[in-house]
């Protein structure tokens, strides 16, 4: 099943700094700076689920499949690589261009292999229909792959593999900036106003496998973490497996940072692997009455009454990622 | 706005609250038309669901129109008339994908403490504690609707308020109860309690072709209901033996399937055993009377099938396992996963199979919130289900 999420880049969206991800080896997928070239705002939804795309559309079938395409049983085998080669050069044509861009992550199906051009699959069919519908002149780009799984649509949507978005979902981060192809400033909020901030590099990078990154040497607090990823029994979707140390130094400023990665790490972190989920699966951290933050542990010790807050109150509690 | 609140054991309480807001892009408010009291909001309001707080807006069943919607919500636009299923489902999570909406993965952001209490979470309920996510309920002038794109379904023919209002709960419920129950051509079905939940669990065991359905309660006006809507068989247990009658209107086999529409407050006409179970829980040493559920498991035929709709919080005593595994029975439950019920039920209502509105015998404006759960809880006037108009 293709999972195509969309990247929305809006032209009224600020850009930030360019992560700048190396292109590794010519495969589509790894055009990551393309992708960041225009980052989403924080606060806006970042990725978006296939229904928004069929709203857009209209009418385009049931459930997000999004149209039917001829199957062409000729020959399918040689297609493959023509249509990446087409779409190759038809989203060097979209970089150039101006207008809205929707960048499509997903397998063969995104690819058009089946249907009788590169463009008559769902991809160009849909945008062909987001023109229409929207008069607006979108831009795709196909980082699709065929033979592409989910985990490395998870890997590649710019949820894991850019860094700063981690504070979308990591509710201890206040900030995360790119300084280079691997390396990257963060800035951890602690009690009191207090923060933290430390160099890290990414130690370990294998596409739809893992990502693992540490804190250079000299860093105030050293700490390091993996991602692996792992396709689920049947096929089901991605399993998740993260593992992040943090070694504070000793005395007062140790225990200070100590105490802002968490009294309960475990917790904490399964909260931002909550938030992830949310994010990669409904573009949103759902938010409620007593829960205004969307899912944290110190927040459902202490809950708000289930009743809609002053605005003021409300203020006070913005998610990273989610909301409008 | 006015809303119902919930500020301790028996005590609720229309208050001034301020408006509810959009906070996420799939939102959307509705300003409510009909909301009702759920037997399920009497387990809160007598203090046996854990994690409520004083504040909480209370309500689970309601209707209304639509104000205005968050900018991700393309199916819905202001003045669309909707009805809202209680649990709030992503639509797009592992557990939505199959169809299992109550168990929305991302829908509760406190999902930690259902963690604690269930071993994982469920999805996110309108008022209904913090454990269900802390989410604002529906006894109110206005309520926010999160994943609005996914839930709520439009209302677009006649029908009245009270013909459609029940497809949020009570009636997937029951109709779900039913189908748990794998209905075959000449089976016969037992429901244990004639609450709205039951009624509609009877009711949905004849669409679903049953042969008989004996419905099983101690008031008489409830039993009178279920023989006069439906045309099922009733047990008064304060007045027969339950097992006795039900072996004896089965050819002594017992039912083929039970439903358990009681749930965590279960009554018993044998003055020792209730007191068993009442005492425990008031000491906290179980959370759960289990009495009907006992019951159910204990009087299906060999091989049948227990099916769970009342509502249960955490542990219960004395649990019939023996029964269970000796007898090779099989026990289904769940909160109901009301959206995939939504159309289907919905296309019944408009068919006319069935009219879900005969449930109702009290109506009132939402200030007289608390008369309503008063009058519900004690089954006074023969009360079987209150509608709320704000």
């Amino acid at each position: 099943m293709p999972v195509p999420f969309l990247v929305p880049c809006r032209e009224d969206t600020p850009a930030r700094s360019s992560r700048g991800t190396p292109a590794a080896g010519g495969d589509a997928l790894h055009h990551a700076d393309d992708r960041h070239r225009k980052p989403v705002q924080r606060g806006q939804p970042v990725v978006h689920s296939s229904r928004e795309l069929r709203d857009v559309c209209g009418r385009v079938g049931d459930r997000g499949e999004l149209v039917q395409v001829a199957a062409d049983t000729e020959r399918p085998a040689l297609r493959v690589e023509a249509y990446d080669a087409q779409w190759s050069a038809a989203n060097d044509a979209a970089r150039a261009a101006d207008g809205p861009l929707w960048v499509v992550l997903g397998d063969s199906a995104a690819q058009g292999v089946g249907a009788s051009s590169y463009d008559a699959g769902y991809v160009g069919v849909v945008r062909d229909r987001l023109v229409a519908a929207d008069a607006r002149p979108w831009r795709v780009v196909n980082l699709s792959r065929s033979g592409a799984r989910t985990r490395d649509v998870l890997d590649e949507a710019a949820l894991w593999r850019n860094v700063e978005g981690f504070p979308d979902f990591m509710t201890h981060l206040e900030e995360v900036r790119s300084t280079g192809p691997n390396t990257s400033h963060w800035k951890a909020r602690g009690p009191l106003g207090t923060t933290v901030e430390w160099e890290a590099e990414i130690t370990d990078d294998v596409p739809g496998e893992r990502i693992a990154w540490r804190s250079v040497e000299g860093s105030k607090i050293d700490n390091s973490g993996t991602v692996r990823f792992v396709t689920a029994p049947g096929d089901q979707g991605t399993e998740l497996h993260v593992e992040m140390r943090y070694s504070p130094p000793a005395g007062a400023v140790g225990a200070t940072i100590a105490k802002m990665f968490g009294e309960e790490p475990g917790i904490q972190l399964k909260d931002d692997l909550r938030r992830f989920k949310a994010i990669a699966e409904t573009g949103e951290i759902v938010r409620s009455d007593g829960s205004p933050e969307g899912p944290l542990g110190r927040r459902q010790l202490k809950q708000r009454p289930a009743h809609p807050q002053p605005d003021e109150e409300l203020a006070g509690a913005s998610t990273n990622g989610g909301g409008s | 706005m006015r809303a119902t609140v919930w500020s301790g054991r028996n005590k609720v309480s229309v208050e001034n609250v301020p408006d509810p807001k959009i906070l996420n892009a799939r939102d959307a408010i509705v300003k409510i038309s009909s909301t009702a009291i759920c037997g399920s909001d009497l387990h809160l309001y007598d203090g046996y669901v854990p994690t409520m707080r004083k504040g909480d807006i209370l309500g689970h069943e309601f209707m209304g129109e639509i104000v205005e919607t968050g900018g991700d919500v393309t199916n819905l636009k202001v003045g669309d008339r909707v009805v809202v299923p209680f649990p709030i489902a992503c639509g797009a999570c592992n557990a939505c994908a199959r169809e299992m909406f109550s168990l929305c993965e991302n829908s509760n952001p406190n999902a930690s403490t259902a963690e604690k209490l269930w071993g994982d979470s469920t999805c996110g309920i309108f008022g209904y504690s913090h454990a269900a996510g802390g989410y604002a309920g529906g006894q109110s002038e206005y309520a926010r609707v999160p994943f609005a794109d996914v839930g709520p379904i439009k209302i677009e023919s006649d029908l009245s308020d009270e013909q459609a209002l029940f497809l949020s709960d009570v009636f997937p419920t029951g109709y779900m109860g039913a189908e748990l129950c794998d209905i075959k051509p000449g089976d016969i079905v037992a429901v244990w309690g004639c609450g709205p939940v039951g009624q509609f669990a009877i009711a949905s065991a004849y669409l679903l072709g049953a042969e008989r359905v004996i419905a099983i309660d101690r008031f008489d006006y409830r039993l009178t209901m279920a023989r006069e809507k439906s045309g099922a068989e009733t047990i008064n247990y304060e007045q027969a033996s339950v097992r006795e009658a039900l072996r004896e209107m089965t050819g002594g086999r017992g039912p083929d399937a039970c439903i358990d529409c009681v749930g965590l407050e279960a009554h018993h006409h044998h003055g020792g055993m209730y007191a068993y179970d009442r005492v425990k829980q008031a000491t906290r040493m179980e959370t759960e009377r289990g009495y009907a559920l006992r019951e159910a498991i204990f009087n299906c035929r060999n091989g049948g099938t227990v099916s769970i709709m009342g509502v249960y919080g955490g542990f219960m005593d004395k649990f019939p396992i023996g029964a269970v595994m000796n007898r090779g029975l099989t026990i289904k439950t769940g909160q109901c996963h009301v959206h995939r019920y939504l159309r289907p039920l919905l296309q019944r209502i408009e068919k006319g199979d069935i009219d879900p509105s005969f449930i109702v015998t009290h109506r009132m404006s939402l200030d007289d919130a608390s008369t309503g759960y008063e009058t519900f809880k004690h089954k006074q006037d023969e009360c079987v289900k209150v509608v709320m108009t704000p």
